[in-house]
């Protein structure tokens, strides 16, 4: 990649319609290198459209886009040396077997040598698990054996940029463990854009993650400032024996924005919204336990999930922008 | 992204990225499997086994069978038949069967190329490679008129040849026959790029098939058409009349061709055809 390319993939009001129908509305969209960028959205929001787009099978309606700095309609060719593409429903000629299927991939970026060539496609077949069918027809294959031929032609080029569109979908959960494993090995090469519907997994390897919902992007943020950002920053206590004096001792503090209770069992649970972290921090569980009959049995940071922050800013429409 | 420095990239060949490998790939299609035996097959039994029939069911002349239809057709005032004329007749058989029978097949093969590999999902794979849609088109059609020149036109014209020296006693020149076979070479090119055309223009296979195919019969009308039917690729292999002889059969004769207008013709629609095909599969969206 160009030394000066801040972006990997940088878009300005991209747009496009199809047949009267705005698939996407000006998307501005900005991925850096070697990062894992999970693209979100319900179905039909634009994600497959903004893939199609990036790799020239798509012409944008307006706007435009650039991949590692250079144009997706003029040097769409040129990009796609530099990237691997597994698409939602990966097709391939059924006659051919997974490793015929590695090698006409291979040749549309290495000429040869044909040993170093085949020593590649034999590398990829391990990395996937398809070694042991490596030779049979693919007509035969089950659908999570095509996602990992897919995954292996994807990647079998080296490339600079993995574009992934639903790369889990159609694999059982070890299939998906073993698609996130190859995600995080290759993150240390390679930039990855992969669209999803599986929340779980963005939350455990994205590190930036951007949310389309209606063809409009609704939000584009690293994860963690996401789930953060997304309720301020919150405690959760669960306890029993305190008294109305510790309430309102941490209701008076500056710092404290609320305190909302609520019982479980027979204990309570506190919520404690702050405004400054690191006087929380130091301060908070000592205030509680300043009182000698409270007993504490969780303490800790309210992790927001990431299906709470989806579901807002989804279903808030732009209000969740 | 870490590479293997043993790999060399291929080179860049701008607009016709991805050519060679598709090529590759196309060719493995026809001679890697056993479709360019099916096709050699098929048309050896159905164009040179028809001829064949027809000359051997001839009588020879100077036969005593020959001499009896002789005597019979003096008696109803006409000439006895000699081995040109046999030969005549064989050449216009093979033309006529050659160019019509093996039209159907290009059409069928050739309806595939595109409309199959969009509806399997095949071309939207491809096309995420480093290849131009220019090349995705070239290579195929390229591949496809490799295997109709080689099982349709060389082997067949290589029988036609066998069955007029053997069975009939004629020897054609060998130049002219040739040149008469790259006649019928450019009659089944005019029909693979009417349906590369069409493949790129329609979704569904019925124009694919119906319009090329209609096409074959359409021959009848040259009449109707005025200049029209004049210039078009029907006059270079099947004898239409006096006024409309066939190229082919001229030059496998050894002599000079009456006319190069339906030559002319013939390849300016072709290249029409593909640049059409090109055109539209370039601003098809997948």
């Amino acid at each position: 990649m160009c030394a000066l390319d801040q972006f990997v993939i940088e878009t300005h009001a991209l747009n496009k319609t199809y047949k009267g129908v705005q698939a996407l509305k000006d998307l501005n969209l900005t991925v850096k290198p070697n990062s894992i960028f999970g693209f979100l959205g319900p179905n039909g929001a634009g994600k497959t459209t903004t893939i199609k787009l990036l790799l020239g099978l798509s012409y944008p309606t307006g706007g435009s886009a650039r991949v590692f700095g250079q144009d997706i309609r003029r040097d769409s060719v040129s990009i796609r040396k530099r990237v691997g593409y597994l698409a939602q429903d990966p097709r391939y000629y059924e006659s051919m077997t997974a490793r015929e299927t590695l090698r006409f991939t291979a040749h549309f970026f290495f000429s040869g040598p044909k040993a170093a060539v085949e020593e590649r496609i034999q590398e990829t077949l391990q990395l996937v698990g398809l070694n042991d069918k490596a030779d049979r027809p693919i007509k035969g294959f089950s659908g999570g054996e095509r996602q990992r031929l897919g995954i292996a032609q994807a990647q079998i080029n080296y490339p600079d940029l993995l574009i992934l569109d639903e790369p889990a979908a159609s694999l059982d959960p070890q299939g998906r463990r073993d698609v996130l494993e190859v995600m995080e090995r290759l993150r240390k090469h390679t930039t990855i854009f992969y669209s999803t519907h599986i929340l779980d997994d963005v939350q455990r390897v994205s590190d930036t993650v951007a949310i389309l919902n209606h063809g409009e992007l609704v939000a584009q943020a690293p994860i963690e400032q996401l789930l953060n950002g997304s309720g301020g920053i919150v405690y959760r206590l669960m306890l029993s024996g305190a008294n109305e004096g510790v309430k309102q001792g941490l209701r008076s503090l500056p710092w404290v924005l609320s305190l909302t209770e609520q019982p479980v069992n027979r204990h309570v649970s506190w919520s404690i919204a702050v405004g400054d972290e690191s006087a929380a921090e130091d301060q908070l569980l000592r205030l509680v336990l300043s009182d000698p009959a409270v007993k504490i049995s969780e303490f800790g940071r309210q992790k927001v999930q990431l299906e709470e922050v989806f579901l807002n800013l989804v279903e808030g429409g732009k209000h969740g922008k | 992204m870490a590479s293997n420095l043993a790999l060399t990239a291929v080179k860049d060949r701008g607009g016709l990225n991805g050519f060679g490998n598709i090529f590759r790939m196309a060719n493995h299609e026809w001679w890697g499997t056993r479709a360019w035996l099916v096709q050699f097959v098929i048309w050896l039994l159905l164009v040179n086994g028809a001829m064949t029939a027809a000359v051997l069911s001839t009588p020879k002349p100077g036969s005593a069978r020959a001499e009896a239809q002789a005597q019979a057709q003096a008696q109803a005032g006409k000439a006895a038949g000699s081995d040109a004329d046999l030969a005549a007749t064989a050449l216009t058989l093979f033309f006529m069967l050659g160019s019509m029978g093996p039209a159907f097949g290009v059409i069928i093969l050739a309806q595939d190329a595109l409309i199959q590999e969009r509806q399997a999902g095949t071309v939207a794979w491809v096309l995420s490679k480093p290849v131009s849609r220019l090349s995705f088109i070239l290579s195929k059609f390229a591949a496809d008129a490799i295997g109709v020149l080689v099982t349709m036109v060389l082997l067949q014209g290589l029988a036609a040849y066998l069955v007029c020296r053997l069975a009939v006693g004629v020897s054609l020149p060998v130049f002219g026959f040739l040149a008469a076979l790259g006649l019928l070479f450019l009659h089944l090119l005019f029909y693979l790029a009417l349906s590369y055309m069409l493949g790129s223009l329609s979704r569904s296979r019925g124009p694919v098939i119906a319009i090329p195919i209609l096409f074959i019969f359409a021959y009848n009308m040259h009449g109707v058409l005025g200049w029209v039917g004049r210039i078009l690729h029907w006059n270079l292999t099947m004898d239409l009349g006096p006024t409309h002889p066939s190229l082919a059969i001229a030059l496998a004769n050894g002599l000079p061709l009456p006319t190069v207008a339906p030559i002319i013709g013939t390849v300016a629609l072709i290249l029409i055809f593909i640049l059409i095909a090109l055109w539209r599969f370039n601003r098809e969206e997948f």
